[in-house]
């Protein structure tokens, strides 16, 4: 048993309930000499931030550009097997991450938002060692066996 | 340079067979508004931008779409898994079967081959960002026909995240636009 099991349940737990995250010092800074960027601050979007489970199982991070289509509620994902449980713990904060990334690329000094970014990359970092130590590599250089275990089955693509 | 992650971007694991529906998803991966247009259009365009936001985020947006053409194949992949011949007739797939068997093949829902004349460049920041606004809302619109052509939760699930992905980049393209419109006044 590893320590990512329980995916649903930590993703209802009392510790992810709460994160919330709410823009309230903003401060673009200057970027290449130009104007900084302040719609963000002006139309209060983007100010509130889904814990990453939510944020993973509904596609988006950002609570004020949700749009569900048709009543098609999210889920938040029952993963089967130990190897799923720490595969979606890590799918989960590689999408925070990667929303992230997309919101800094448009406002690169955001602090608080870099500050964020950071803390779910060393999420990321440290469940993707214990991943590819236990189940194989997630990227080329990630082969730490003592065989080619790139190789194995299955690939992304194929029903597990 | 490009590095693969062994992963999807979000799970999907769909059981149940549908010919039918994988012909419909095929519009995502080959067709005009699909993710693969999606994806070269911006890796392409990333190259004339002004500067490093907008190469940044046409980065890492179109090398997500290349995420999102793994997610619609594997789709499509996973609803014809061990169909007969005689299946994929019935679905008005024995061309496919002619000409590719059971393998995957960039084209429309109506077997139009993939083409690069899908994708839009003019190397002026503002046009090219219009242009992107334009493709995620009709890429959104796309994946609510496929959502209203399947109850399967399976697919329904991958779908809405995919839909909610557009939204984030028509919103993420929208932003720099404005950014840009702003700092070409002065
Ligand atoms: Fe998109």
């Amino acid at each position: 048993m590893n320590e990512y099991m329980n995916y649903y349940n930590r993703s209802i737990g009392k510790q992810y309930n709460t994160e919330e995250f709410t823009m309230n010092d903003w401060n673009p800074g200057i970027y290449m000499n130009q104007t900084p960027y302040s719609d963000a601050k002006k139309e209060k979007k983007n100010s509130i931030l889904y814990n990453p489970y939510e944020g993973f199982a509904k596609g988006n991070l950002f609570k004020d550009l949700y749009k569900s289509y048709k009543g098609v509620k999210p889920k938040i994902l029952e993963p089967k097997t130990e190897k799923m449980e720490l595969l979606s713990y890590i799918s989960t904060y590689a999408f925070a991450v990667h929303e992230l990334n997309l919101y800094l690329d448009n406002d690169p000094f955001n602090q608080k938002m870099l500050e964020k970014y950071k803390k779910y990359v060393e999420e990321l970092k440290k469940a993707t060692k214990e991943y590819e130590k236990i189940y194989g590599p997630l990227t080329v250089t990630g082969v730490k066996q003592k065989d080619w275990t790139w190789v194995n089955d299955p690939w992304p693509w194929e029903n597990n | 340079m490009f590095a693969y992650q062994k992963r999807l971007q979000y799970p999907i694991d769909i059981k149940k067979k549908d010919l039918k529906l994988a012909k419909c998803l095929l519009s995502q991966y080959g067709g005009p508004y699909g993710e693969l247009a999606a994806s070269l259009q911006y890796l392409n365009q990333r190259f004339s931008m002004p500067d490093g936001r907008g190469k940044a985020l046409l980065t890492d947006i179109g090398t997500e779409e290349l995420g999102h053409v793994e997610m619609i194949c594997t789709m499509i992949y996973q609803l014809m898994k061990g169909a007969t011949i005689e299946e994929l007739k019935a679905a008005g797939l024995g061309g496919q079967y002619a000409q590719n068997d059971h393998a995957l093949y960039p084209t429309d829902a109506s077997g139009v081959p993939f083409t690069i004349t899908y994708t839009q460049t003019t190397g002026d920041a503002i046009a090219d960002l219009e242009s992107n606004m334009a493709g995620e809302q009709r890429a959104r619109a796309t994946y609510e026909h496929l959502m209203d052509l399947t109850d399967d939760p399976d697919v329904l699930q991958p779908l809405a995240f995919l839909r909610q992905r557009e939204i984030i980049h028509y919103q993420r393209f929208k932003e720099l636009k404005n950014i840009y419109q702003k700092e070409l006044k002065k």
